[in-house]
């Protein structure tokens, strides 16, 4: 069973046990949540979770792995994870571990890992402080369906219409917008509505040892207009490695001189990922932007796993990237310096200069109905459903 | 070759000559006049091509005069200035530009930066120099040039055309231009229009193309300014086929007027030459001796039957000459004949007579003593001398007179040759040397030959009765005889007609034996050759056809 089958699986699986859930608990006054995701994607591998939306979808078939395991330190250097899930957990663990992607440095810290009957033990390197937030990462997601075990547990105050199921549907922005004002769906993934969440989906330009298109891109890049007009709101210019929300800075650093013009003009391929359309419009304004400078840039558009597997096999002059940032700037740095290794192995220090260039961080959009109630967000903004309810108007 | 092959030889010739010369100019003179026929008719597309460009080029106008018109337009003028520019002046050209039909629309402000593209929406806030350049042309006009696009691999360059209006708003301005690219869709069109493979070439490499055209084919250029060409490829393979088809029927036509020409060639060659044969066979049997040949006039031109009636009269006018020369060559052989006839006869007369006298005279003188009987005998030998002469000149006479035609046969010349030779031997100075190569075939009278050998041997024998010497006798393998004396020769003035009747350098000779042995080599198509041999005597060479 590929994992696209096992996750719809698990998509009827959650629908089928809440319903039951509440049959057999309390009166069947829910109704069900009609959740809407502006996304045409349909991979749902955490790993490859990259964009707000697709990250939110994959908070609706998986749970986080912080969320089914009780954390505690038996010793600072020593993570004990106790979940009644352990081999699920292991397997995620495991395969983040062994999966080239940015993400792998979320358990860089992780020496070791052994697992016993009830409970899973990390050998650290050192305290890792940081380590309990990154487990909260969508990208270590363990494949349980997530609202079953919150549903069973029956916390709920009785009379609230909580929903009894949930049905997903993907589609463009505008029939989104067009089903919320309907009110034919309840809640919107995608949306270009501001938010304070937290953003921290980033986008970065790979140019991995070319210094004179470095050069050009941070010199031509105005990452102001970058972010106003050709990428999906929510979204702010990122002037720093790490976005406003970890840290980062917010305000312009002056712009670097222009390079010369490059003569004879030179072919450079920048890859993408092609079911982006932030990444294209990107692309596109900085063809526009090097051409003025000599650089002839090539689009090699690719699927989101081809990209991961460029990125890992280092073998492309010029990439866009989006990685979900743990909320931790720490971790964060951690994944952008995993991220501008490009598979290799890190190195003993950390490199001086990572071969990055920020452009702009995101966060998820959402629109809701006003019937939707509680809906809160955890701490990369991703919703929470587990409290919503719907209201009557 | 024979007149009448001649004759339908040239008639074939002229034909295929007509067909050469005559099939290729009308074939070449049809080719062009479709093929002009078919310029004619692209020229006619064309016209419509440039009607089709016209109208393409007033549609481009006249959208533009509407969007210069528009309040969405006016909206971003009069916000153009404002930092950051408002959504409705950076999504105005991707708005605008797609419901009016248009492909480019980029606007500017009035330093050439691009406030929102259409086409390129990532052009938004960067100098766009080709398009502002548009905008210094002369108000309305058209232009063609390349623009840039996003494609799927980055960005491409395409041809298109475009015109620009300038929109004020109190003394700011901004500016539209826009237009259409010369996209596929376009010369989808403009193949379904003309019918011709449409390609849109722009920087010497092919941007689109639409429509197929079987080759060969004749292509027009039509310019689109500066930046493109429409090449338009019409097929000529309809020409091309109805060329081959006509062709093909003036070749079988071709084919059948050759074939009618050598049939009538043949007929009228044969009509006018059976006429001129039978009058060269007529000619060819009267050269061959063979008098009063008529030649039937029943057929031929008017003018071979007076040639022929000519020709029979010059034959009847002939051979009644030849009548007449023949009688009296007659008179003058048998005079000849008498004359020879008398003179060989007188001569033995005159002895015979005086002989006789003397007998005469002398029984009359008395007594027939010892004396008488002694003149008796001697006149009675004398007597019988001559009329055994006179014997002989009538033999000789009477053999050259019967000579009978002879009968052919094959026979081995060799053996014949010897076997006359056996009869001779060494006698007195006179030796016989034999060089006589076996087995010679040659076809002929046996006997005829084998007296020509006798007279020739006896020839020698003659010449060399006095002087004596070798008699060679020589049978070459090539059927040729050569007989050699050691005579005096020939004298000089005798060597010329040593074969005629008659001619002798004997005292006894009746000069018919070489005439005798000539004629005989003349009827077996064979000669006889004389020549007097450098260390002396003569040398009589007998040639014959070998088998």
């Amino acid at each position: 069973m590929s994992c696209r089958q096992a996750h719809h699986l698990i998509v009827v699986l959650v629908m089928l046990l809440s319903a039951s859930v509440f049959a057999g608990g309390r009166a069947r006054y829910g109704g069900t949540l009609s959740v809407t995701a502006v996304t045409t994607s349909t991979d749902l591998d955490p790993l490859l979770a990259d964009t707000p939306v697709d990250a939110a979808l994959v908070g609706l078939t998986s749970t986080p792995l912080c969320r089914l395991v009780e954390l505690s330190r038996p010793t600072p250097s020593t993570l004990r994870l106790t979940t009644t899930s352990v081999s699920e957990v292991t397997k995620t663990l495991a395969r983040v571990r062994a999966e080239p992607s940015p993400y792998r440095a979320l358990l860089a810290n992780v020496k070791s890992i052994s697992t016993g009957t009830a409970s899973i033990e990390l050998a650290l390197e050192g305290p890792a402080p940081a380590l309990e937030k990154s487990l909260c990462h969508p990208a270590l997601s363990v494949p349980i369906a997530p609202y079953v075990k919150n549903r069973a547990n029956a916390r709920h105050p009785e009379g609230r219409p909580y929903p009894d199921a949930l049905a997903l549907q993907r589609t463009d922005a505008r029939t989104a917008e067009r089903l919320l004002s309907q009110h034919r769906t309840h809640l919107v993934l995608g949306s270009a509505t501001a938010t304070d969440a937290p953003q921290l989906f980033a986008t970065y330009v790979l140019v991995p040892k070319n210094p004179a298109l470095r050069q050009a891109i941070e010199a031509t890049t105005e990452r102001a207009d970058l972010t106003r007009f050709f990428v999906r709101p929510p979204a702010t210019p990122m002037f720093g490695l790490l976005p406003p929300a970890l840290g980062g800075p917010t305000v312009a650093p002056p712009r670097a001189a222009k390079p010369p013009v490059q003569s004879p003009p030179r072919e450079v391929t920048l890859t993408f990922d092609k079911s982006s359309d932030d990444h294209r419009a990107i692309a596109e304004k900085l063809q526009v932007k090097l051409q003025l400078l000599g650089f002839r840039l090539s689009f090699r558009a690719v699927t989101r796993a081809d990209l991961r597997a460029t990125w890992a096999a280092g073998g492309s002059e010029l990439m866009l990237q989006t990685v979900l940032l743990p909320p931790v700037p720490g971790a964060a740095l951690d994944v952008l310096t995993e991220l501008s290794l490009q598979g290799q192995a890190r190195p003993p220090m950390p490199p001086a200069e990572l071969e990055l260039i920020p452009l702009c961080v995101q966060a998820l959009g959402v629109s809701t109905s006003r019937e939707l109630q509680h809906l809160t967000r955890d701490a990369m903004g991703l919703p929470r459903l587990d409290d919503v309810f719907l209201a009557s108007e | 070759m024979r007149l009448r092959w001649t004759l339908a030889l040239a008639f074939v010739a002229l034909a295929v000559l007509q067909v050469a010369v005559v099939v290729p100019l009308a074939l070449n003179n049809l080719s062009s006049q479709l093929s002009r026929q078919q310029d004619a008719r692209i020229d006619q597309v064309m016209v419509a091509v440039d009607a089709e460009a016209e109208r393409l080029r007033d549609d481009v106008r006249r959208t533009m005069d509407e969007l210069a018109q528009s309040t969405g337009l006016e909206d971003v003028a009069r916000d153009a200035a404002k930092v950051p520019a408002p959504p409705h002046v950076t999504r105005a050209a991707t708005q605008l530009m797609t419901p009016r039909g248009l492909d480019v629309l980029a606007l500017l402000d009035d330093e050439g930066r691009t406030l929102s593209s259409g086409h390129l929406p990532a052009r938004l806030g960067e100098p766009d120099d080709p398009l502002f350049a548009v905008t210094r042309q002369p108000a309305r006009s058209i232009i063609a040039l390349i623009i840039e696009l996003p494609g799927p691999d980055g960005l491409i360059s395409a041809p298109a055309v475009v015109t620009a209006r300038p929109i004020d708003y109190g003394d700011r301005r901004v500016w539209a231009v826009g237009g259409v690219l010369l996209t596929q869709a376009r010369a989808q069109n403009l193949h379904r229009l003309t019918g011709a493979r449409v390609e849109v070439w722009s920087q010497a490499a092919l941007f689109t193309g639409a429509g197929t055209a079987a080759a060969p084919t004749s292509t027009r250029v039509f310019r689109v300014g500066q930046a493109a060409e429409l090449r338009l490829a019409f097929s000529r393979a309809d020409l091309l086929a109805t060329v081959t088809e006509v062709r093909r029927a003036f070749l079988i036509l071709a084919a059948l007027g050759l074939l009618l020409s050598i049939g009538v060639g043949f007929v009228v060659s044969r009509r006018v030459t059976r006429p001129v044969e039978a009058l060269t066979d007529a000619a060819r049997k009267i050269a061959a001796g063979e008098p009063g040949i008529r030649v039937e006039a029943k057929a031929g031109t008017p003018e071979l039957r007076a040639l022929i009636d000519t020709f029979n009269r010059m034959t009847d006018d002939l051979k009644l000459a030849t009548d007449k020369l023949v009688a009296s060559e007659r008179i003058a052989a048998w005079q000849e004949v008498a004359r020879r006839l008398a003179h060989e006869i007188k001569n033995p007369l005159t002895p015979i007579r005086m002989s006789s006298e003397t007998l005469l005279a002398a029984s009359q003188r008395g007594t027939l003593d010892a004396k008488f009987h002694t003149l008796f005998r001697e006149s009675a030998v004398a007597v019988l001398e001559e009329v055994e002469r006179l014997k002989r000149i009538v033999d000789e006479f009477s053999q050259f007179a019967r000579l009978p035609r002879p009968t052919l046969a094959p026979f081995n010349l060799s053996d014949a040759i010897s076997q006359v030779m056996s009869l001779y031997a060494d006698h007195g100075s006179l030796r016989y040397q034999r060089a006589i190569a076996p087995g010679v075939e040659v076809v002929g009278d046996r006997d005829q030959l084998t007296q020509v050998v006798v007279n020739l041997v006896k020839n020698a024998e003659e010449a060399m009765a006095t002087t004596g010497g070798t008699l060679t006798v020589r049978l070459r393998p090539d059927a040729t005889l050569e007989i050699e004396d050691e005579g005096p020769g020939i004298p000089p003035d005798l060597l010329g007609r040593l074969f005629e009747p008659y001619v002798t350098t004997k005292p006894q000779g009746t000069g018919l034996g070489l005439t005798i042995a000539q004629r005989i080599a003349n009827e077996h198509n064979g000669r006889i050759e004389v020549q007097n041999r450098a260390e002396g005597g003569a040398r009589f060479r007998l040639v014959l056809p070998q088998t």
